[in-house]
């Protein structure tokens, strides 16, 4: 993963010059997912956070994540106000951002703006921008305005109208994406190419259009009508009940998620875990203005499944390593020879070397080391701790093995 | 996911007197070290820390443990760490860089009524001042 990945948007995204902006970017996100609101609710206290994240964090502890204030599932309320506000302000964050942008991608702009000044019309973002980097726009050498001036958009559509257009390449003052010039208002539109689905708008058409229809998609599946009939008597469907799922046989459990049209596939506990996310997920889509269609809920949990059984996987490998000691042991007896034999063999320490070695002895003990690291002698009392530290053990192990703690 | 987002602003933008930086095998895994606060016996030391965030953050905590050698009553010889918002007090509101605060605010405070290596919350108990040129010294002596 690419930790300069722009596609995921943050107050940060707005220059540190403007902390008004900044900050009205960042009181827009939810506390707990840190994105923007989706499907706002509101709790008694006043806090507000995404409908599936409180939700989720109420299923752990009956408190408010940002004042503790005890919260129960019932008395959430949607923020409907907040929820336009978020789209108001997502819809004009690209704006913004054209309009702040930093100034090594302002001078970019400004370059090709430079050499239009002369045209009849000046674009009313150019201008703003124009103004707030003259200086540095003249920092560049005249023949670099040239070339800029060869892909400006106005000179093109005035000596080579049409011809030139589509060849001109800018890049996007957001992400940075290049593209031709001509489809950089509609990037910019699309909050660059990677907006948040439910901030689209024409798949909150189809989503509507999927909920409002539902009887007529004849492609879905025939298990998924039961749970399409039920809800279409009455255009708002109503929440999903949270079951307490301790006392239910497999059976109800599986019937349940019969009823709810989900794989029966996987254990108990993989089953009560599919039911209880869907439940929260569902519910969560409720509080949304633009509600996604039963088929994308479904979608979203095996996707979510997907990457929780992935991590499993992961762990139990982790695990097996610990578990099989004998065979680690028989495995890495080489290495563990050689450590021994290098600690045996070294010069006992001098003090000075002593302080960098103990600061590397640094506690990195793996399951197998820890029994043996409780028998070495207890954090020394205040007199012995007097730089005798030749009875230090040095431990060296696998960093990924440490996470065993 | 906000996870990468929140790691290349805790690189780009550390606290200060906090660095905290991602594996590169294991972006769920980070190297930490924080310096000790000023005034506190653990100033002048930079401790080095491991955290890491399971599968559920931010639904559960991060796991937090003191790599360098501490003496400090709320952290054991193992290096792990009594703090309570590392347990029960937990909030999914709370990030990387304000369980880091958090720590590094413990350093400030010892607080020998919650201990967790009893022998150091012992001895501070009885003899803070003692206690805390042991701190010193330990400091002076891992922490460097």
């Amino acid at each position: 993963m690419d930790l300069t990945d722009s596609d995921i948007t943050d107050p940060t995204d707005f220059p540190a010059s403007l902390p008004s902006l900044v900050a009205l970017d960042a009181a827009l996100r939810c506390a707990v997912c840190k994105d923007f609101f989706k499907g706002p609710v509101l709790l008694t206290c006043g806090h507000t956070f995404c409908s599936f994240c409180i939700r989720e964090a109420l299923s752990e502890h009956k408190e408010c994540p940002s004042c503790r204030k005890p919260v129960s599932d019932q008395s959430l309320h949607r923020n409907t106000t907040l929820e336009e506000v978020v789209l108001a302000f997502l819809r004009a964050r690209p704006e913004i951002l054209t309009a702040v942008k930093p100034p090594e991608l302002k001078r970019k702009r400004a370059r090709s703006d430079s050499s239009a000044v002369a045209g009849p019309s000046v674009h009313r973002q150019d201008e703003d921008v124009e103004e707030a980097s003259d200086d540095e726009v003249v920092e560049y050498s005249p023949s670099e305005g040239e070339r800029q001036r060869s892909i400006s958009p106005r000179k093109s559509k005035e000596s080579t109208p049409g011809s030139a257009a589509p060849t001109s390449f800018v890049s996007c003052p957001i992400c940075i994406e290049y593209m031709p010039m001509i489809e950089l208002n509609e990037h910019l539109d699309r909050n660059c190419a990677a907006p948040r689905k439910k901030f689209k708008a024409d798949e909150g058409k189809l989503a509507w259009q999927s909920l409002l229809n539902g009887k007529g998609k004849a492609k879905e599946k025939p298990r998924l009508k039961n749970g399409t009939k039920k809800r279409s008597p009455s255009p708002p469907p109503t929440r999903m009940v949270k079951h307490n799922y301790h006392i239910m046989s497999e059976k109800d459990i599986r019937a349940l998620l019969t009823d709810a049209s989900l794989s029966t596939d996987g254990s108990k506990k993989a089953m009560v875990a599919r039911h209880s996310h869907f439940v929260t997920l569902f519910n969560a889509n409720l509080d949304t203005m633009r509600p996604k269609s039963r088929k994308e809920l479904i979608k979203e949990l095996e996707a979510w499944e997907a990457g929780k059984e992935m991590d499993d996987r992961q762990k139990k490998k982790r695990k097996e390593k610990v578990e099989d000691t004998k065979q680690y042991e028989a495995a890495n007896q080489d290495q563990f020879k050689s450590m021994i034999n290098s600690i045996k063999s070294r010069p006992k320490p001098s003090s000075s070397a002593l302080t960098t070695t103990s600061a590397k002895f640094a506690l990195t003990a793996t399951d197998e080391t820890k029994g043996f690291f409780d028998s070495s002698p207890a954090p020394s009392p205040p007199k012995n701790l007097k730089r005798d530290g030749e009875n230090e053990v040095i431990v060296l192990c696998d960093s990924s093995d440490v996470e065993a703690l | 996911m906000a996870l990468p987002k929140e790691t290349q602003r805790l690189v780009a933008d550390p606290a200060p007197g906090i660095s905290a930086a991602p594996h590169d095998d294991n972006l769920r895994y980070f190297d930490v070290s924080i310096t000790g606060p000023d005034g506190s016996p653990f100033q002048g030391g930079v401790f080095r820390l491991e955290l890491y965030l399971p599968e559920e953050y931010p639904m559960s905590p991060p796991k937090v443990r003191f790599l360098t050698k501490i003496y400090h009553p709320n952290i054991d010889k193992l290096g792990r760490i009594c703090l309570d918002i590392l347990k029960d007090k937990w909030s999914p509101a709370l990030q990387i860089r304000t369980v880091l605060l958090s720590i590094q605010a413990l350093l400030s405070a010892p607080n020998p009524d919650d201990p967790l290596a009893t022998d150091v919350a012992k001895h501070y108990k009885e003899n803070e001042a003692a206690a805390k040129a042991v701190s010193r010294e330990w400091t002076e002596k891992y922490a460097q």
